[in-house]
């Protein structure tokens, strides 16, 4: 029973996230959201996936890092990061605060040397609410206010599997991407005496299947050296995409509303570009681990409607590395993994000939905890960063994001074998 | 190291753990960072976000205006739940011309007294009529007004007719002897103490009839008393200057006479108020009074009609004022909403006010109400809201900065919106009436026959416009 009420409260905790908004920025009304810039189980260095692979976390980010899960253990991680921002423009400056990239992901060795995995996840984090004051044409003594607000973003469920061929490992995740993007529109005439106020409402709902390719090969190259190169990406797919426009006023006296537009727009697609994620880490005397990764999206062929929306292409460089004293100390802290990485990102957002390039650090750690028949990896890490700039009339945001991501083997969903 | 992870998490969560606390730990670290975020996403953006989406104005100035003038209104009370108010004086406009009222009234006796007998010693001292003053309307304050008392001489014309209990301005009876003669210097106080002292022999004969137990006194022969008494009419002196509202339900005459000798004895009074249904067992649900009101054009204004408007640009202004039933009448502009993703956020019309034609006092109204017309100018209906139940008027507006700059705002929203983008069958034509506050009353089967009610009966209110009417279209372009 204790096991089903935990579940539950953790599948609340999840859809508690999944249902509100991801992100606060301006930057997120583009396309389906900001993908996230660090992600998973190893964002206190730096983000990096692709050639990660342990025997403590899930790293849905690359499936063919499944094969090194234990191999009696059943696997449940879960995650999420709280982000504060300061963001500012050239002449004023706000903050926000919101939980995004919220996933649950669980695994477990299906046969010999296959292990599956699954989940679900946050792919993209869109949220802001922007207000713009101006006159009304053809009367400068008058003003009107518009509220543009969006919400949204891209989730994913996702079914993996893991499979070692001799030391190259190799994997896929079929996910169901699914979502939906917000777009809500208020316009007032000011004061808000008499008239109408206008609310309209454009609703993007997207769905397709994402199959993301992966392999790792981890090589000795010395006694005391490991290295691992890994990969992993998705092609190109169309998701298939349903938009609905509303409008309607409303009368500021009586309350009573009039439907101007009801519109939809049925089988449109929007495009997910290829994206691929290249990388390697170097493991020295099990106590040093040092990784790097390289991320590219072509988000150039990003469609929507048939409509190219001309972005450039994503980039992203990331490096991390740990530091554990002792893997099999006596004490928590010399069994401890201590993290740092840096990331920078080139988005493919560009306003006013302007790239919108994030640079951050990150330092983390993930405590190994032991609790009876059960073992558990306590994993905390802050991100510190910095999206856009103030040239050209941009926007700047410092962020700072704190990870929690706890990683449980045989807790709770699994009984002990031998007592 | 060691010392700063034992602040962060407690030595014994980590070196003896007890599974239930790392439960409880874990969830509760959860829920602190979910609920940690408000999602309070009033943010900043307006530079980066292209917003093309816009609100504009667009105005039509309606040449097709004019004023007409009512060629008849009730003033007598066309319900019982409330009195209206007679009026009693006269001005002289040199803009619009002179007004002279005359308030006619019946009373009742109210059965017999019982100490009054020829038993008894009663001795008859006087009969008066105060004045149940209720505001100054306008005019000169400060000069003398004198007013006449008046028997009317029609006898049979004052009696209202239960099916159609109304009688209007241009109503009149013929005046018969006067009573009393009343000269005041018209202050509010010395209005309050004022009263007509009528004839002392047309008093000892009321009072008479009452020592007598004349039977026309009794309550079943109320209607027949009123009949042969007649009303009674205040007739403003020709060179008065001033108007005011009067109360007809404290209208009353009052007997004042002595029982016993006349010296060291109190004065005892007993009064005949103001006829009406209740008071008088009649059909009739309302008082048996009513203004009549002569209205005595100057040339400018001495052409117009109901069915006869005098266009803005011959008068070079527009007119709404009571008493004389002045309003004006407005054709507005029908502009069709076709473009896509735009609508109208609000319709309204602006009259401007001129303010340097000031005489007599005469005040603007806070509100002007709105009658829907044809081109013919049968009333369609009271403007209203979306729900139909809300009276929209036109509510004065006045410049913070510039007191003088003043106007009438008229939010026609929901009735435009409705002609133009709702699927109700177009009117092309649209007219709007504008007046002081009232309503009206119709007859479906007889179209022609409408009556208007309101301020416009027993208030002197008046707006001059400088201006045509304005027509103030918002629209949104909203995708």
């Amino acid at each position: 029973m204790r096991k089903i009420l935990a579940s539950i409260t953790l599948l609340l905790m999840t859809t508690y996230v999944f249902g509100q908004n991801s992100s606060g920025t301006p930057y997120s009304k583009e396309g389906f959201g900001l993908l996230p810039d660090t992600y998973g189980a190893y964002i206190g260095m730096g983000g990096v996936s692709a050639a990660m692979r342990d025997n403590y976390n899930i790293n849905f980010m690359n499936p063919a890092s499944y094969t090194a899960l234990d191999s009696v253990r059943f696997y449940f991680q879960t995650g999420i990061t709280g982000e504060y921002v300061d963001i500012s423009s050239h002449k004023t400056h706000a903050n926000y605060k919101v939980a995004q990239n919220g996933a649950v992901s669980m695994a477990f060795r299906a046969y010999k040397k296959l292990f599956m995995s699954f989940g679900i996840l946050q792919r993209s984090n869109r949220g802001f609410d922007v207000y713009y004051t101006d006159v009304v044409r053809g009367d400068l003594s008058q003003f009107c206010t518009q509220q543009v607000e969006g919400s949204g973003g891209l989730n994913e469920a996702y079914l993996g599997a893991g499979y070692q061929l001799g030391k190259l490992s190799v994997g896929a995740n079929v996910s169901y991407l699914f979502g939906k993007v917000d777009d809500r529109l208020t316009m007032m005439l000011l004061p808000m005496t008499s008239g109408y106020y206008l609310k309209t409402q454009t609703i993007t709902q997207m769905s397709a299947a994402l199959f993301t390719l992966g392999a790792q090969l981890p090589l000795n190259i010395g006694k005391k050296s490991n290295l691992t190169l890994g990969t992993s990406f998705n092609f190109g797919t169309p998701l298939h995409a349903r938009r609905t426009f509303q409008a309607y006023k409303t009368s500021v006296a009586s309350g009573n509303s009039i439907l101007l537009n009801d519109e939809a727009t049925e089988n449109g697609t929007i495009f997910y570009p290829f994206r691929i994620t290249t990388g390697a880490s170097f493991q020295y005397d099990k106590r040093w681990l040092f990784a790097g990764d390289y991320t590219f999206q072509n988000m150039s062929q990003y469609e929507e409607f048939g409509t190219n929306k001309e972005y450039q292409n994503y980039h992203k460089v990331a490096i991390g590395s740990f530091y554990q004293p002792n893997a099999v100390g006596r004490y928590w802290w010399q069994r401890n993994q201590y993290m740092a990485g840096a990331y920078f990102t080139r988005s493919h957002l560009e306003f006013n000939l302007t790239d919108i390039n994030t640079y951050g650090i990150t330092i983390g750690s993930q405590i190994p905890v032991r609790l009876p028949y059960q073992e558990l990896m306590l994993g905390i890490a802050v991100d510190l960063g910095m999206r856009g700039t103030h040239k050209n009339n941009q926007i700047m945001e410092k962020y700072v994001k704190l990870r929690i991501n706890i990683a449980f083997k045989e807790l709770w969903f699994m009984k002990a074998k031998i007592n | 190291m060691s010392i700063f992870w034992k602040i962060i998490i407690p030595s014994h969560l980590v070196i003896k753990p007890k599974s239930r606390n790392m439960r409880i730990f874990f969830i509760a670290s959860f829920l602190l960072l979910l609920y940690a975020c408000d999602n309070n996403l009033s943010t900043i953006g307006d530079d980066l976000i292209s917003n093309e989406n816009f609100i504009e104005v667009k105005r039509f100035v309606m040449e097709e205006t004019s004023t007409i003038r009512l060629d008849s209104f009730p003033t007598s009370n066309v319900s019982s739940s409330s009195v209206s108010p007679l009026v009693m004086g006269k001005i002289t406009d040199n803009l619009t011309g002179s007004i002279a009222t005359i308030p006619y009234f019946q009373v009742a006796p109210q059965g017999f007294v019982s100490s009054i007998t020829w038993e008894n010693n009663c001795e008859f001292d006087s009969l008066t009529l105060t004045i149940p003053y209720l505001k100054t309307l306008a005019g000169d304050s400060t000069a003398f007004q004198t007013f006449e008392l008046y028997r009317t001489k029609d006898k049979k014309y004052i009696q209202f007719d239960p099916y159609n209990p109304i009688l209007c301005n241009i109503d009149s009876l013929q005046l018969g002897e006067k009573l009393a003669t009343l000269t005041l210097y018209p202050q509010k106080d010395n209005i309050a103490q004022a009263y007509f002292k009528l004839n002392y022999d047309f008093g000892k004969t009321l009072f008479d009839l009452m020592r007598s137990r004349d039977p026309i006194l009794e309550q079943i022969n109320y209607p027949q008393f009123m009949e042969d008494f007649g009303a009674l009419a205040i007739v403003p002196g020709k060179d008065n200057s001033l108007l005011m509202n009067i109360d007809p339900s404290n209208l009353k005459l009052k007997f004042h006479y002595h029982i016993g000798a006349v010296e060291g004895e109190d004065m005892t009074t007993y009064t005949w108020p103001c006829a009406s249904g209740q008071n008088t067992n009649t059909l009739v649900n309302n008082t048996y009074a009513f203004t009549h009101i002569n209205y005595d054009p100057t040339t400018k204004f001495e052409d117009i009609t109901f069915k006869e408007s005098k266009p803005f640009d011959d008068l070079k202004m527009a007119v709404i004022e009571g008493l004389n039933g002045f309003m004006t009448k407005i054709k507005v502009p029908f502009v069709a909403d076709a473009a896509a993703y735009q609508t109208i956020m609000k319709a309204e019309i602006e009259l401007r006010v001129n303010t340097d034609l000031q005489e007599n006092n005469i005040p603007e109204p806070k509100n002007l109400g709105v009658y829907i017309i044809t081109k013919d100018n049968y009333i369609k209906g009271l403007l209203t809201d979306m729900s139909g139940q809300n009276v929209i008027y036109g509510t004065l507006s006045q410049n913070s900065v510039d007191p003088n700059s003043k106007s009438y705002i008229i939010d026609i929203t929901d009735y435009y919106v409705n002609l133009v983008e709702g699927g109700n069958p177009i009117v092309p034509e649209i007219y709007l009436l504008v007046g002081l506050p009232g309503s009206y009353y119709g007859l479906s089967d007889a179209p022609s026959y409408q009556i208007f009610t309101g301020n416009v009966a027993n208030t002197l209110q008046r707006v001059i416009l400088k201006e045509e009417p304005i027509l103030s279209i918002y629209y949104s372009h909203y995708k």
